[in-house]
């Protein structure tokens, strides 16, 4: 893919997620986070750091799940409602 | 039981030399292809005695023993364990080779300590296995859900485990089996993909560690199984195996679920982007790959003898079956799982296990580290590239034929290895994010020691019974001491737990559908007490008007018992 197409796509990509998700929840939508990091990818000269980049996002993101996915993993343990 | 352990020893031993025998004939040199091939062939050979045992009434533990024992001769005579290649020392680091024993031993501890427990498992899928070891052989009955009809394929494998030792106890080992086979297949596609060995190492720990697959090889549940196949295939086109080793799989994965067949597609695409490179000629492998196909047609043709329809019950119009599965591909159905996928089910905010209720159960490794490092990894890995979009193509089958419920993503399973495949690689490169995927696999760690359909409380009520006398019917509550009980119901009835973990209570099933009928079936079988968990209107009105006769009343939990 061309690197122009590609930031179209990328564009489209993020335009389209705030367009159908609701804005206080963009925040912690993976699929624009992702779109964010796609588009951060295609200017490799400006972004000196990608992979250290895409490490803060992995954290942000475990921390996202983590949330959400340990009142249910504690439960199993403490004691199912 | 001592004599049953021999025999299982020996049955296992003369299987590994068996499929180590007919790899010879067909090995491609590259050790990761040699070793799935290795396991599918031990799984194509475990499943091919058993399927034939069961045809001519031999599941017996001494006949299969016996033969057993004089297969291990022949093979040692033939000196099959002298061309055994050296184990060589993995180089996956202390570390990678600490976590792998620390997964090996709990998985050992879960298969001793866990019973099968699911619904599905102990409705639909064991209660067959339960009277095969009772009647030696295949039955016609297998219980009342109607889903007993569906492919069997891991059942065969199932019934291995539990075979010689005529008890449960080992039953999750099949499972086990199949996961093994996960991490061969996913560490083969890191070969293919050019990662190094401690990458390869991580990404297929990362895919066995995927909450939903890892909690669904001690569940008796099939989709694990189908999910490596998948893999498995993936990963011998990837590494151009020669066409009749895909058969094999081929073969074994439409024989564990029919699902399996929704994400050929994508195989079939990442074969012709392969096309070019010349995979090798095994003609050798062929008679293996007939014998795999013809395991994996086998329950469709026998459906077509029974039912006129290799799919029973599926596509049977008016059938009553409230838990009918989608038959067919369907738009609709693609457009909303995918959304829920996307928006909600990825983030696995539910409880985790072998069902995966309106969750992926995909984990945190798979989701928070896979997705960034896909982004980057896709743009420098074109085999990886070409995966990626074969998988998604499998993916979209996938989805195109499931019915939009809360479990039908336990048919995706095997998509998360692209997201540890690209975590790895990037694991690779940079030391921070390394440490966060090590750190994502700690929580996937933790979140598969337990399945929520087995909660603490529960697993210690399991825990506390002694090995030979463990199940999950104590969890439910209901007490049988009789040798023989009655089964009325459909697909909420526990079936399986009523034959015992020994199998050595008879189930005599009920399909009344009036009071009178439900009476006069209990005292024709001589049945002093029944097991009733109605699944429709009509049981239920069944079941009440038989109490309001007075003559059933309740004795424990689901137990009624006949008042005269």
């Amino acid at each position: 893919m061309s690197s122009r197409l590609e930031l179209l796509a990328a564009l489209l990509l993020l335009i389209v997620r705030a367009l159908l998700r609701p804005p206080s929840t963009l925040w912690r939508d993976w699929v624009f986070l992702l779109g964010l990091l796609w588009l951060a990818s295609l200017f490799p000269s400006r972004v000196k750091n990608l992979p250290l980049l895409a490490g803060a996002l992995a954290a942000y993101l475990l921390a996202v799940y983590g949330a959400g996915q340990w009142p249910y993993l504690h439960a199993i343990f403490a004691g199912l409602p | 039981m001592i004599l049953g352990a021999f025999w299982l020893l020996a049955a296992n031993a003369a299987s590994l030399l068996g499929a180590g025998a007919l790899l010879r004939g067909m090995r491609t040199g590259r050790a990761s292809t040699d070793v799935v091939l290795f396991l599918l062939l031990r799984l194509l050979l475990i499943s091919g005695v058993v399927l034939a045992a069961g045809l001519i009434g031999g599941l017996h533990p001494t006949a299969l023993g016996i033969v057993s024992l004089i297969s291990l001769a022949v093979l040692l005579r033939l000196g099959v364990h002298k061309s055994i290649p050296p184990l060589g020392r993995p180089a996956w680091g202390r570390a990678g080779v600490a976590a792998a024993v620390i997964v090996g031993l709990r998985l050992l501890l879960q298969v001793w300590f866990f019973s099968p427990h699911l619904g599905d498992a102990t409705a639909y899928h064991l209660p067959k296995i339960a009277e095969w070891i009772q009647q030696r052989g295949f039955t016609r009955e297998m219980g009342l859900h109607p889903h007993v009809t569906f492919p069997a394929g891991f059942e065969l494998i199932e019934t291995w485990w539990v075979l010689f030792l005529r008890h449960d106890v080992l039953i999750e080992l099949a499972g086990v089996e199949f996961l093994v086979l996960s991490f061969a297949a996913a560490y083969g596609l890191a070969d293919g993909l050019g990662l190094s060995e401690k990458s390869r190492f991580f990404a297929a720990l990362s895919f066995v560690l995927v909450p939903g697959l890892h909690l669904t090889a001690t569940s008796c549940m099939n989709d694990g199984p189908a999910a490596a196949l998948v893999v498995s295939t993936a990963a011998l086109v990837l590494l151009r195996a020669p066409l009749p080793c895909i058969l094999i799989a081929v073969g074994l994965g439409l024989g564990v679920k029919p699902t399996y067949g929704f994400a050929l597609p994508g195989v079939a695409l990442l074969a012709w982007f392969s096309r070019k490179d010349p995979a090798p000629r095994a003609a050798f492998a062929w008679p293996p790959a007939m014998l795999g196909l013809a395991i994996g047609a086998f329950w469709y043709v026998r459906n077509l003898l029974w039912f006129g329809n290799p799919f029973h019950p599926l596509g049977t119009p008016g059938a009553d079956n409230p838990v009918a599965v989608q038959f067919g591909p369907s738009p609709a159905s693609l457009w909303k799982n995918l959304g829920d996928l996307v928006d909600t089910r990825i983030y696995d905010q539910g409880y985790l296990g072998a069902n995966i209720d309106g969750i992926a159960g995909w984990g945190p490794l798979a989701f928070a580290c896979g997705v960034p490092a896909l982004v980057l990894a896709l743009r420098s890995v074109p085999h990886l590239r070409r995966l990626t979009v074969c998988l998604l193509l499998s993916l979209g089958t996938s989805l195109l034929f499931s019915k939009n419920d809360p479990w039908h993503l336990k048919y995706v399973f095997y998509f998360p290895v692209v997201l540890t495949l690209a975590a790895a690689w990037l694991a690779e490169r940079n030391l921070v994010f390394a440490r966060i995927s090590w750190l994502a696999l700690g929580f996937c760690f933790a979140a598969t020691v337990l399945p929520y359909d087995l909660p603490w409380k529960d697993f210690t009520v399991l825990a506390r019974q002694s090995w030979s006398e463990r199940s999950a019917l104590a969890l439910q509550k209901s007490t049988v001491e009789e040798k023989e009980i009655g089964c009325f119901g459909g697909y909420t009835a526990h079936a399986y737990l009523l034959y015992g973990p020994d199998f050595s209570r008879k189930v005599v099933y009920l399909r009344a559908s009036t009071a009178a009928e439900l009476v006069g079936e209990i005292r024709k079988a001589n049945l002093r007490r029944i097991y009733a968990s109605p699944s429709s209107s009509l049981q239920n009105e069944v079941l009440r008007e038989a109490m309001l006769s007075g003559k059933l009343r309740p004795s424990s939990a689901s137990i009624y018992i006949l008042t005269d």
